[in-house]
């Protein structure tokens, strides 16, 4: 067989494994246990981890401008949601699978209560969210989202920590707002360029014959942009991010901060960019500054946090922000640079949100303050939590400090003003990045802990080993930033210079 | 020369058949002894049954009985079933208590055709008294709790509310033939609407016309009555209220819209002023069904308030037809799809309100669902999954039907109007979640006791999977 035909079926296995597993445990719930559902949860999320990753090295070895392996696959003659991937969405679809197995790993070892229930919610979410970066079809996309969202409200209701009556009350909201407003913003897409359906390539040829109007690009991009903001918890919109992060159950919250996020940023650059640059030219200013307040102010918070879930959860808000500033940009350097950002951020969020876990719960500590010393004990698990906040403030060596070397880069030529002051986000977040690992792990012993300290035991072996597979995808792109970067600019470039032209 | 045997009779066979199985069930009560009486219920769930299939299977004339009668339309389907549907919902509340089973089918099946007539309805007046028929059936439904309070003081309630609103309707129709001395036509008659709209005492009935319908559609201003009704009526009759009633009315509405057609007639001045008051009064309807919503914490008098919102979402389709005729085409699909989902959610939900222990189900709150997830997954199943559907979140039907609604009020440019029914959904949220989130917390043993009958699972079952996949169908049918 040819590679594309097996790239074809990989791509539809990546999509189809998690919900035909959750379709699995749906039907015969009552013939699973506990057990039978984390072989199920873990191998549904391996086959699209592994999927997704041999598509990954596919599309970086021979890449084409525009969305390959297209597939809208059949089942009993309805058409499915047509798949496809392009440089931008391919690191996303890479990162889901990623993500998705670190999450499901975790989540087979901890002693859940009905686990059954707990695999099945996630691996609702984890088909979510490969449809939502697979599908080309703009509708479904948005549909994927929900697909991924709603199991994160039901999960954090069931199996949330402190505070979850009321974190999933506002992250419900919120996100329902965001959604809704984007998805106004989708329609008036559609209904406004006349397109006979909701997929890229029909929106593509509906712009072809009939461009948007300044105006109306100005007003679809500004709704894309404040709904897609808000799932992204863009300025002032964030404020149910950090209390649903640190209230969701642990692999709910991998995937939500490391993947769910993602996506408004990704909507934006893959539907808002080519069909709607000159809005996106329009609002440049506003996003930057937005964004420039969730890269200093929401810093400034995270500085002043004690408690470990929710200091990590305002750190991903602030990172959110560099995205944004890249993406502000309009330029192949920024987005690029946003994308790798998006893509190291995630994985790297999703590292220090699962051990910041461990440790709470093996100190049986919120508090930062109140712990220490753990080094000894936990040199593992110390050493894991080193190389996540490392990565997240941007060390080289891991796939972040590319992102954020080239959107600091490209905002230099869009205003070197908002450069600098972007560029101290990078100081804050060393800051309390480092505040935080000198708290947990060096020192001596708070009282309380001292008396426990000795019965405190380090990582587990499939602990171990989420934690390998998260950090091996953080340096390897560190390393090999090419396997994204080459083809992205391919695509980027051409993009950028046919919607400015058309400017 | 018309006589009585040259009408198409056979443009009613449907109504003439639900009639004579409501008599002969009428009749079987009085004739036969107790014993028989499962045999009677038996005999009018399949006389249901057959003419929903005969309304299905037949055609009808667009104009029949000397143009008194249109054709039919979707509405009688779908009123059909919801009959259907409170017949079956029925049976738990006669096993909790209630007394005289085989009237109250009867009565409902009555209620169904002066429904179905209403909407088929060519003429005004024979509107309005099918539409009698129909409310009298409903205060006699209302009060079917005779020993409880709160069912005979909502059909008090109703009886009120509801002369007022058909003396409106009356005086409307008594406006509207006196217009048409003046301009030499039958005004009565749908298809000449658009030629009194020169005739101020025309639109003027015709206002109070339309103001007599938004009370059955319950929609503000007229939506005060509604939360009281719904509280104190026995469940399967609120869910009947909830969904039959409100889609007949907003279904005349929309006929009514149809049919006046400004720009014909060049008075372009007069449909702005209609469009701005119909906005005004879906977008009132929206926050006030929403608004209300957030506190309530009996459920009953929740679902009344989400009906209300529901309306005030459909007044926004209307709106749209009123403002853009281009979108005459799609406004029935788009009204029958938004009001199948709306039915089979309601359905599922009261469906589930409905097994509680108790005769009346007028005091159960949010916290007597903690924990239903749990003690049956069937009913905490399909309470859910209908929750979900009426807020509107994908892949359920209520999410489609939202959107569907949104892309013909963008095509009418009714961005404001869109704005608030976005908002709307987005405070919805709130009430719904809650009563999801009761179900799927534990249970700390206050709740009342569930006492389903395992013999409506399939039917609980079928509305569930019926929600989730209606969506996805109609979403390939038109390829978006």
């Amino acid at each position: 067989m040819e590679m594309n035909e097996i790239c074809k079926i990989l791509i539809n296995a990546s999509v189809y494994a998690p919900i035909m597993g959750a379709v699995l445990l749906a039907i015969f719930f009552p013939f699973f246990g506990n057990r039978g559902a984390r072989v199920v949860g873990v191998g549904a999320s391996i086959i699209s981890f592994v999927s997704a990753i041999v598509l990954w090295f596919e599309f970086a070895g021979n890449y084409s401008v525009g969305i390959t392996f297209v597939s809208t696959p059949l089942l009993f003659d309805i058409p499915l949601p047509p798949l496809g991937v392009n440089a931008i969405s391919m690191p996303m679809l890479a990162l889901a699978g990623i993500v998705g197995l670190a999450s499901a790993l975790w989540a087979s070892r901890t002693d859940i209560g009905n686990a059954r229930l707990y695999f099945l919610l996630l691996l609702v979410m984890q088909g979510g969210l490969m449809g939502a970066f697979a599908t080309t079809n703009v509708l479904w996309m948005y549909m994927f989202h929900e697909f991924a969202l709603v199991p994160t409200f039901v999960a954090t209701i069931l199996w949330g920590g402190a505070g979850k009556r009321m974190a999933s009350m506002q992250m419900a909201i919120y996100l329902t707002l965001g959604a809704l407003v984007s998805l106004v913003g989708i329609i008036a897409l559609y209904a406004q360029l006349n397109a006979t359906d909701f997929n890229l390539y029909s929106l593509a040829v509906a712009l072809a014959k009939s461009p948007l109007s300044a105006g109306w690009q100005y007003k679809i991009f500004g709704l894309l942009m404040f709904g897609l903001g808000t799932l992204v918890s863009l300025f002032p919109f964030y404020s149910w991010a950090p209390r649903a992060y640190s209230a969701a159950p642990t692999s709910f919250a991998m995937l939500h901060a490391g993947v769910l996020k993602k996506f408004g940023l990704y909507v934006l650059i893959q539907v808002g960019l080519p069909f709607l640059a000159g809005g996106c030219l329009d609002w440049s200013k506003v996003m930057a500054i937005l964004a420039l307040f969730n890269v200093i102010f929401i810093g400034l918070v995270t500085m002043a946090q004690k408690d470990l879930k929710l200091m990590i959860s305002y750190s991903s808000v602030a990172h959110m922000g560099l995205c944004f500033l890249g993406i502000a940009t309009m330029s192949v350097l920024g987005i690029g640079g946003a994308i790798l950002l998006m893509f190291g951020h995630g994985v790297s969020v999703a590292l220090l949100f699962m051990l910041s876990n461990a440790i709470v719960n093996r100190s049986g500590q919120w508090d930062m303050s109140q712990m220490g010393g753990l080094y000894k004990q936990t040199p593992v698990l110390a050493s894991f939590f080193l190389a996540g906040t490392l990565a997240s403030l941007g060390l080289p060596m891991f796939a972040n400090f590319w992102g954020e070397l080239t959107i600091l880069t490209s905002l230099w030529d869009f205003s070197p003003v908002i450069c600098a002051l972007g560029a101290t986000g990078l100081v804050i977040s060393a800051i309390y990045g480092l505040r935080a690992f000198a708290n947990i792990f060096m020192g001596s012993p708070s009282e309380k802990l001292s008396l426990k300290i000795r019965s405190i035991e380090d990582l587990n072996w499939k602990e171990k080993l989420s934690a390998v597979v998260l950090l091996s995808a953080l340096v390897f792109v560190g390393f090999c930033p090419s396997s994204i970067t080459e083809s992205l600019n391919a695509n980027l470039s051409q993009l950028l210079t046919t919607t400015i032209q058309s400017k | 020369m018309e006589n009585i045997t040259s009408f198409e009779w056979w443009a009613v066979a449907s109504e003439a058949s639900m009639v004579a199985f409501a008599t002969l069930t009428l009749f079987a009560c009085g004739a036969f002894s107790k014993s028989f009486a499962n045999w009677i219920s038996l005999f009018a769930i399949f006389g249901i049954t057959a003419t929903l299939a005969i309304e299905i299977l037949t055609t009808a004339p667009t104009f029949s009985f000397g143009g008194m009668l249109g054709g039919k339309s979707t509405f009688g389907v779908f009123v059909y079933a919801c009959a259907l549907l409170t017949a079956l919902m029925s049976f738990n509340y006669f096993t909790k208590g209630g007394k005289h089973r085989n009237e109250f089918f009867a009565v409902v099946m009555i209620c169904t055709v002066g429904l179905s007539i209403f909407v088929r309805a060519n003429n005004l007046m024979l509107a309005f008294v099918a539409l009698e028929c129909a409310t009298i059936c409903l205060y006699i439904l209302t009060a079917w709790s005779k020993n409880c309070g709160s069912s005979l003081e909502a059909s008090a309630k109703y009886i009120v509310i509801s002369g007022v609103s058909g003396a409106m309707m009356l005086m409307g129709i008594a406006f509207v033939y006196g217009a048409s001395m003046a301009t030499g036509r039958d005004l009565l008659c749908f298809e000449n609407f658009s030629m009194g709209l020169v005739n101020p005492i025309f639109i003027a009935g015709l206002a109070l016309i339309v103001g007599g319908s938004l009370f059955k559609i319950a929609s503000f201003p007229f939506q005060f009555w509604s939360p009281d009704v719904y509280q104190g009526a026995p469940t399967p009759v609120s869910a009947f209220f909830a969904v039959a009633s409100k889609g007949a009315g907003i279904v005349f509405l929309g006929k009514i819209c149809m049919s006046i057609d400004f720009a014909s007639m060049g008075l372009l001045a007069y449909q702005d002023k209609a469009v701005l008051v119909m906005s005004i009064i879906a977008g009132a309807t929206i926050i006030v069904g929403n608004l209300g919503g957030i506190t309530q914490i009996n459920t009953k008098r929740l679902t009344a308030f989400s009906g209300i919102s529901n309306a005030g979402y459909l007044l926004v389709l209307v709106t749209a037809l009123l403002k853009y005729r281009g979108i005459s085409g799609l406004f029935e699909p788009v009204l029958y799809f938004y009001l199948a989902s709306y039915m089979f959610a309601n359905y599922g939900i009261f469906f589930v309100m409905n097994s509680f222990q108790g005769i009346d189900d007028y005091d159960q709150t949010l916290a007597d669902y903690r924990g239903v997830m749990k003690k049956n997954p069937i009913m905490g199943g399909s309470l859910i999954v209908n929750l979900a559907s009426l807020a509107g979140i994908p892949p359920t039907a209520g999410f489609f039907g939202k959107v569907l609604i949104l892309i013909l009020a963008w095509y009418a440019q009714l961005y404001w109007l869109m704005g608030i029914m976005i908002l709307g959904s987005v405070v919805s949220i709130y009430y719904y979640f809650a009563w999801i989130r009761a179900s799927l917390e534990s249970p700390d043993g206050n709740e009342r006791k569930l006492e389903p009958l395992p013999f409506l699972y399939p039917t609980i079952l079928a509305l569930a999977i019926s929600t989730l996949l209606l969506g996805v169908v109609v979403l390939y049918k038109y390829g978006l």
